[in-house]
């Protein structure tokens, strides 16, 4: 009886799950009881849960999240579509269609693990944090393209404010537009050195200006204007140092900046052994194993944190989720099913078990 | 020896300067924003100018919303000149000074409305009560008209001139810092709307960015050559980004749509037929060079042309030499940067002026104010000027 990973892709998008991931974590634990996990609920805050599960001593951290990107305006989220063999839905890769390949891959492998589906990956992480493994080491499932990812990005959410100083709209060179001000500070906040650098796996670090908003539509200068930004910081830039270089900018333009939320990147040895053991299981499978970056922030971070080596790995690419084109190829969710199973039933810090019937 | 001096100089001295800016501050303390401006700033015009005998008249636009005009007749048949500003101000908010305290200090008299356009109207007042007392009207109508609802609050100055206010020929006592304007800025306010593709932010690269685009656009229209050309008493048509709204959903996510509402005022070598072409030009040459740039833009208002008054109208030589004979120079020409009142009759081919009080660099600031002594000055210049048009 092998799990259809279309099927329970279809089963995990169709409960909503951006605001209150209860339902689906429900769902998730029978799931894993049915083949024969031990499961708890991790209760996080009030009502919101981590779902936890494990087979025998030892062996890997699975983790993933089940908490989705809200749907906003996608047209059809909670329905699975699929043309040819893409999937498309919201959350098909970011993250439930891991989630569906590591439940499948649970069913066919038999090697101790440990499991965690957390809550609250996408707003602040509260799941994670929550967390409290046994594992020596973590594969954190997110869409990554098959790529093994050591280097993990790390960002500086950012409020910038600017009051301006306000005069009549016809004379605007009386006054100290704020909109113009607020557009150039983040331009000059993206061009410092600590934006710049890149990384080899990671590339160039994102800078994303998410929201804006200032002014009156009444014939007046604009005297005020607020942009959220973010800002990737890559492992190896200091976190402070570039938090008081982005302050600097600011002041130059008599700002003031809000951090929301940071986080430093983070980077594993390409020899660490948690990156090794994935490699050698994604080539059993028939493929090279290709390292990569993960730009933004994971439960990968928190888990780091805690001592604990993580690894980033799925199927699907980053640059569609949260977006209203997010889908992932149904054999890549495949690939990770197959390479989850190999790295559990592989996994060294006990014997493989017995094949059926082999001598011991 | 008071026979010898000439009648306009007699009527000038009768204009007291402690009670000019008194009644400016008294109009201060009245708070009349826009579109909620109460009766009381009107009925107070209306009941000063009944006690000093100008018959008065109200125009109610809706309950609470009054225009006022008071009506001086000259000795013989003539035509009809309005004295003309509004009694709404902007909003009182984010001021850093009391907006209805018409303080003096280092003089400036401080509050909203101090400069746009409360000290003007008590100007206007002072200068119609001059100009009644002297008995030396000669011919037509003086008349004094004040609106609400200019700053926003839904314009009223065409029921005005279509009712008590009708008139043939107009000074507005919008501030100019006693220059002479000749006309209004035409103007041609759009909204740019730039759309991106959403992504996830650690993928940003992968999307497009609406706001990041947008500020690229920003780039393009403040570099826009039309803007760059100079004019004659007019200098350079101006344009201003008001208001922008990009993204929003939340920040982990690259935004797909950005707003910009931009005002652009145009002097009488720029009327809308030339901006829009060289808008499109603009942005189709950002569009060749940036193939993901994804632009609309659309005006928001019917956009209108700058008016001028003809150069050789005798309303404009009465109000250069009443300016220059009360001020001690001849004023300086220039163009109104906004739009006005003005501009309705220049459209309907009626001669019209702008010339008042204070400067507009103060206007709808937050500590408001104006200099003490153009108050006086300006009520000077519209008793002279009125004679020596009606004369």
């Amino acid at each position: 009886m092998s799990i259809d990973l279309a099927a329970l892709t279809a089963e995990l998008i169709a409960f909503p799950s951006h605001d209150d991931e209860t339902e689906v974590q429900r769902f998730i634990a029978r799931a894993l009881e049915r083949i024969g996990l031990r499961v708890e609920l991790q209760e996080v805050i009030p009502g919101r849960y981590n779902v936890l599960a494990c087979r025998g001593e030892g062996g890997p951290l699975l983790c993933s999240h089940a908490d989705a990107f809200p749907p906003y305006d996608h047209p059809d989220p909670f329905t699975l579509r699929r043309e040819g063999e893409v999937l498309i839905g919201r959350a098909v890769n970011d993250t439930k269609g891991q989630i569906a390949a590591l439940i499948a891959a649970l069913e066919a492998s038999r090697g101790p693990c440990e499991v965690a589906i957390t809550a609250d990956e996408e707003r602040l992480g509260r799941g994670s944090q929550a967390l409290v493994p046994r594992a020596a080491a973590a594969v954190v499932l997110e869409p990554t393209d098959l790529a093994i990812c050591p280097a993990q990005g790390g960002f500086l959410e950012c409020e910038l404010r600017i009051v301006g100083r306000p005069a009549h709209g016809t004379v605007p060179q009386f006054g100290y537009n704020a909109i113009l001000a607020a557009v150039d500070c983040y331009r000059e906040i993206c061009a410092l050195p600590p934006f710049t650098v890149e990384h080899p796996l990671l590339g160039r670090p994102w800078t994303t200006l998410g929201t804006i908003a200032g002014g009156y539509e009444v014939g007046v200068v604009p005297p005020f204007c607020t942009a959220r930004f973010d800002l990737g910081i890559w492992p190896g830039i200091d976190l402070g140092e570039a938090r008081a270089a982005v302050l600097a900018v600011v002041e130059r333009f008599g700002g003031s900046l809000t951090i929301l939320d940071e986080s430093p990147g983070f980077e594993l040895h390409a020899d660490a052994e948690i990156v090794r053991r994935l490699a050698a299981a994604v080539e059993r499978t028939g493929r090279p194993a290709r390292l990569g970056g993960m730009a933004s922030w994971t439960d990968a971070h928190n888990l780091i944190m805690k001592g604990i080596p993580s690894v980033v790995f799925g199927a699907g690419e980053l640059g569609t989720a949260h977006s209203d084109r997010e889908t992932v190829r149904l054999s890549d969710l495949g690939v990770v099913r197959d390479v989850l199973q190999i790295l559990i039933d592989d996994w060294v810090d006990r014997p493989p078990h017995p094949e059926p019937n082999a001598p011991l | 020896m008071a026979d010898r001096v000439p009648p306009i100089d007699r009527v000038l001295e009768s204009i007291d300067a402690a009670e000019t800016v008194a009644l400016a501050q008294q109009l201060i303390r009245i708070p009349s924003i826009t579109g909620r401006e109460g009766t009381a700033i009107s009925t107070t015009v209306a009941e000063w100018l009944t006690a000093h005998g100008i018959p008065a008249e109200v125009q109610e636009i809706a309950p609470g919303r009054l225009n006022v005009v008071g009506r001086i007749e000259g000795a013989a048949p003539g035509p009809r000149l309005l004295l003309n500003g509004h009694l709404d101000t902007k909003p009182f908010d984010g001021m850093v000074i009391d907006p209805t305290g018409a303080v003096i200090r280092d003089g400036r008299l401080w509050g909203r409305g101090a400069c746009d356009m409360k000290s003007a109207i008590a100007a206007v007042l002072v200068a119609a009560r001059a100009v009644r007392e002297s008995g030396e009207l000669r011919r037509g109508t003086l008349l004094v008209g004040f609106e609400v609802g200019e700053e926003g609050g839904g314009w009223t100055f065409p029921q005005l001139i279509g009712g008590p206010g009708a008139c043939d020929a107009m000074i507005c006592a919008e501030p100019t810092n006693l220059e002479v304007h000749l006309g209004a800025r035409g103007g041609m306010p759009i909204v740019v709307t730039t759309f991106g593709l959403a992504t996830h932010t650690g993928m940003a690269s992968q999307g497009i960015n609406a706001i990041q685009k947008m500020a690229r656009v920003i780039e393009s229209l403040y570099a826009l050559p039309v803007l760059a050309e100079e004019e004659p008493a007019w200098g350079r048509s101006q344009l201003n980004c008001e208001q922008i709204e990009g993204g929003g959903k939340v920040t982990a996510s690259v935004p797909d749509r950005c707003e910009l509402k931009v005002d652009i005022r145009l002097n009488p070598g720029l009327p809308p037929e030339r901006l829009g072409p060289a808008l499109e030009e603009m942005f189709a040459s950002l569009r060749a060079t940036d193939p993901d740039l994804k632009v609309e833009w659309a005006p928001r208002v019917a956009p209108w042309r700058a008016t001028q008054i003809p150069l050789d109208a005798p309303l404009l030589a009465a109000i250069e030499s009443a300016a220059a004979r009360v001020v001690g120079r001849p004023p300086t020409r220039a163009g109104f940067p906004g739009g006005c009142s003005a501009m309705l009759l220049l459209n309907d081919g009626k001669p019209a002026v702008i010339f008042g009080p204070g400067h507009i660099q103060q206007a709808h600031t937050v500590d408001e104010w104006i200099a003490v002594e153009q108050i006086p000055l300006a009520a000077r210049v519209y008793a002279a000027a009125a004679l020596t048009y009606l004369s």
